[in-house]
């Protein structure tokens, strides 16, 4: 192929990944793993450039010319092997990172392949271990070339195991795919790196890893998309499409549970909008625990409501676990949250007597207030006993 | 040779748009404007198809391979004209909102030269205007190559222009931003297409469309980020931000930090339902968007019924009559939309001083507490005819 063509491939990606940094530092919410997803982008963008002045030099006459070889095809080669283990570390630090002194030694043994790679990589201007640049300034590959391929796909299978065991371990549905997600981020570098492997010819690797990365990336916006941001539960809007996707599926039971805090108007006038909100995240805290073990949904619906999609129950399971989730409610009450107890109503989807999410909504939302209503009742005959 | 460089070239694109493509229908929600951007999508991958296509017949010597290689170039230079007609319909449909309008006799002209160019395209094996295949089976440019392509991209152009002359007394300050980012990332595309007439070895309209549209979508999406779903207006994410960046230095122009509430909104839930409810959210949402339209005003959805608006404001008379505008154009609402309850709210307000400098939150707590105060105010004077228990009796009845 001629060098153009791989410029052209290089440029494209570069800009794609150029596109994706500037849009994330904006608009990606912000965490310790933004700025690593960041420094990974800078990594891969950088091998890119390496690769495209490459191709443009390699086999151009010229004293200096060789001295360009050899400081691009290192930095290369560097900026490739840094990029897979941040992945690695991305990818670990996700789903296994819990306290930070412990991990910090981990990492450091994590990151001996890594230390190996560089060091190889370093040794070729004197050994020609990864590659050396011939009298005609000519790239050529190094004996040990099989190792820098060693440590680049090492981590970044290492990363998709990872991924795909804590998949097989997570019961959450939700979170389940997540890492399966992110565990596909190496099919398009293996695709690349083995065709690179058989033809020299093609140069798909880097590139196609640039892909992952910007499928990984429209993943993660994607979350924090439909993330509340207060509560971390599910926001309205994804909601809305999880039960407009379910309700086009018949045949199967499941169940919606509208819960809704009594007097939250009350707290948030009597202690303020902060202590509100404090509420809030207790109640949704709750929630987590409670329904943590079931295949469901959990959203914020609004202002003091949550929504709960359940799976795989019947009626007296249902029952069970609003009454478990009125209990938790009450035993945090005595913990020092606000006098606030919670009303929910809940229905169950059968496309026969249900046509689509609003009458769904509606249906649960009675049942909830008339929860809510008899409970008022409830106080109010209590009250003048007291 | 030359068709492999150019799945190189394209393999790249084509990945980068089923990516958009598939994550954008994830949104099933998101109605009218995605329609248009699928097609966009498509309508670009079909180019690059053709154009490979077109490639691999390119030199084949077996029977019938000539006939494939015409076939595919008319099919190829074809599959621009339904893009430019798209991308039009894109843009139009993105600064309308989706609203419908009514398509006049201008609308219909425009189809004329678009269809001319497309006849003049399929003239091709006749007249070797722009192209043409040797006895080889080999492509060559006509004399007239770069005529389609600069008219389609004149005729793109030229379109944009119209639609922003007759929009432009609808165009909100922010569908304008929206308009000016996706004319200029059209210009990609435009840019794509000289290089590729002046250096023949260089395929780059394609990859540059798709960049266009990986903007373009990531700015949908960096939308939908930071609005409230129901509302449309900025959601808590994107307030607390903005309100924490503005609180950073003391400013020139003074501006007030409003908060409104919705009196009874939890009495008009209860009594009516959520869907009511959230009938009056949105009511309220467009009253504030109402008033507050004239300025340069940052509105946002706080919590359940509470807004929060901030805007440039000179001092406390014209705060106060922002507050009665307001009230006025909920009022307004009420008349219009004939609702069983009454719809009215509170609106409390604090002006930025020197000492709420890197306090946002003291700030905020200050116009919260002003709200109250109002609310309060009402209640007092409302007296038994609150709506609250207004409403309770008729539940009762």
């Amino acid at each position: 192929m001629k060098p153009e063509i791989y410029l052209q491939v290089d440029i494209f990606a570069v800009t794609v990944l150029a596109i994706l940094f500037v849009n994330s530092l904006s608009k990606l919410i912000f965490s310790r793993f933004s700025k690593l997803f960041r420094l990974i982008i800078i990594f891969t963008a950088g091998a890119l450039v390496c690769d495209a002045l490459m191709w443009s030099f390699n086999g151009k006459a010229g004293s200096s010319t060789a001295t360009v070889e050899w400081t691009v095809n290192l930095l290369y080669f560097v900026f490739t092997e840094l990029m897979s283990f941040l992945w690695f570390i991305y990818v670990y630090g996700k789903f296994y990172m819990e306290d930070e002194q412990n991990s910090m030694r981990k990492i450091a043994f994590f990151s001996i392949p890594l230390m190996l790679g560089l060091l190889l990589t370093l040794l070729s201007p004197a050994l020609n271990t990864i590659f050396s640049i011939d009298a005609d300034n000519r790239y050529v590959r190094g004996d040990l070339y099989f190792l820098h391929y060693f440590v680049l796909f090492g981590y970044i299978i290492a990363a998709s195991l990872l991924a795909l065991a804590k998949g097989f371990k997570e019961e959450r549905k939700e979170n389940r795919k997540e890492c399966f997600a992110v565990a596909t981020f190496a099919v398009l570098p293996i695709i690349g790196g083995l065709s690179q492997l058989f033809f020299i010819e093609s140069a798909f690797a880097l590139p196609f890893t640039a892909m992952s990365i910007m499928l990984s990336y429209v993943n993660l916006q994607q979350q924090s998309m439909d993330k509340d941001s207060l509560t971390g539960l599910n926001n309205r809007g994804s909601l809305n499409r999880y039960l407009s996707r379910k309700c086009r599926k018949a045949g199967q039971i499941w169940y919606l549970i509208i819960l809704d805090i009594d007097d939250f108007k009350n707290v948030n006038d009597a202690y303020g909008h902060t202590e509100g909100d404090k509420t809030l995240i207790k109640i949704s805290n709750i929630l987590k625990k409670v329904f943590g073990r079931e295949d469901c949904f959990l959203a914020r619906y609004g202002g003091d409501e949550f929504a709960v999609v359940l799976n795989g129950c019947d009626e007296e399971n249902i029952s069970d676990i609003v009454e478990r989730l009125n209990a938790a409610v009450e035993s945090e009450r005595k913990r020092g949250l606000h006098a606030v107890t919670v009303s929910g109503g809940y229905t169950a989807y059968d496309s026969d007597r249900i046509k689509g999410m609003q009458q769904l909504i509606s249906a649960a939302d009675r049942q909830m207030y008339a929860q809510k209503n008899k409970r008022k009742e409830e106080k109010k005959r209590q009250t003048p006993l007291a | 040779m030359e068709f492999f460089s150019q799945i190189s070239l394209y393999a790249l694109p084509a990945v980068l748009l089923f990516v958009v493509f598939f994550d954008s229908t994830k949104n099933v929600a998101e109605k009218h404007d995605n329609r248009y951007f699928h097609a966009l999508i498509i309508s670009v991958l079909c180019c690059m198809i053709n154009d490979l296509a077109a490639w691999i017949f390119n030199g084949a010597e077996y029977d019938g391979a000539k006939i494939f290689s015409w076939l595919f170039n008319i099919l190829y230079m074809l599959s621009i004209i339904p893009l430019v007609a798209i991308w039009l319909l894109y843009v139009e449909n993105r600064i309308r909102d989706g609203k419908k309008r009514v398509r006049g006799k201008l609308y219909w002209t425009g189809v004329i030269p678009l269809a001319l160019c497309a006849a003049l395209i399929c003239l091709s094996p006749i007249k070797h205007w722009f192209f043409y295949i040797d006895e080889f089976n080999l492509y060559h440019r006509g004399d007239y190559y770069y005529v389609p392509y600069i008219f389609l991209g004149i005729y793109l152009v030229a379109s944009l222009a119209l639609l922003l002359v007759r929009e432009r007394k609808n165009l909100t300050r922010e569908k304008g931003k929206e308009f000016w980012l996706i004319s200029l990332f059209i210009t990609l595309p435009l840019i794509g297409i000289i290089v590729q007439l002046i250096n023949y070895g260089w395929w780059v309209i394609w990859p540059l469309c798709t960049i266009s549209l990986l903007v373009i979508y990531l700015n949908l999406q960096n939308k939908k980020v930071v609005a409230d779903a129901l509302t449309g207006l900025y959601n808590r994410g994107k307030l607390d931000k903005f309100v924490y960046d503005k609180c950073k230095a003391a400013s020139e122009r003074s501006w007030a930090y409003f908060i409104a509430d919705i009196n009874d909104f939890k009495a008009i839930n209860d009594v009516y339902g959520h869907t009511i409810g959230d009938e009056a959210l949105w009511r309220t949402a467009e009253s504030l968007r109402q008033t507050y339209r004239s300025e340069d005003c940052f509105i946002a959805r706080y919590g359940g019924d509470e807004f929060v608006v901030i805007c440039d404001c000179a001092d406390a008379n014209e705060a106060e009559e922002l507050i009665k505008r307001a009230e006025a154009e909920i009022n307004s609402s009420n008349e219009l939309n004939k609702s069983p309850y009454s719809l009215s709210v509170s609106i409390g307000y604090e002006m930025f001083s020197d000492k709420y400098v890197g306090r946002s939150d003291e700030l905020t707590a200050s116009a919260d507490a002003d709200m109250y105060r109002r609310k309060n105010i009402k209640k007092k004077i409302g007296g038994a005819v609150s709506s609250g228990e207004d409403m309770s009796k008729k539940e009762a009845l």
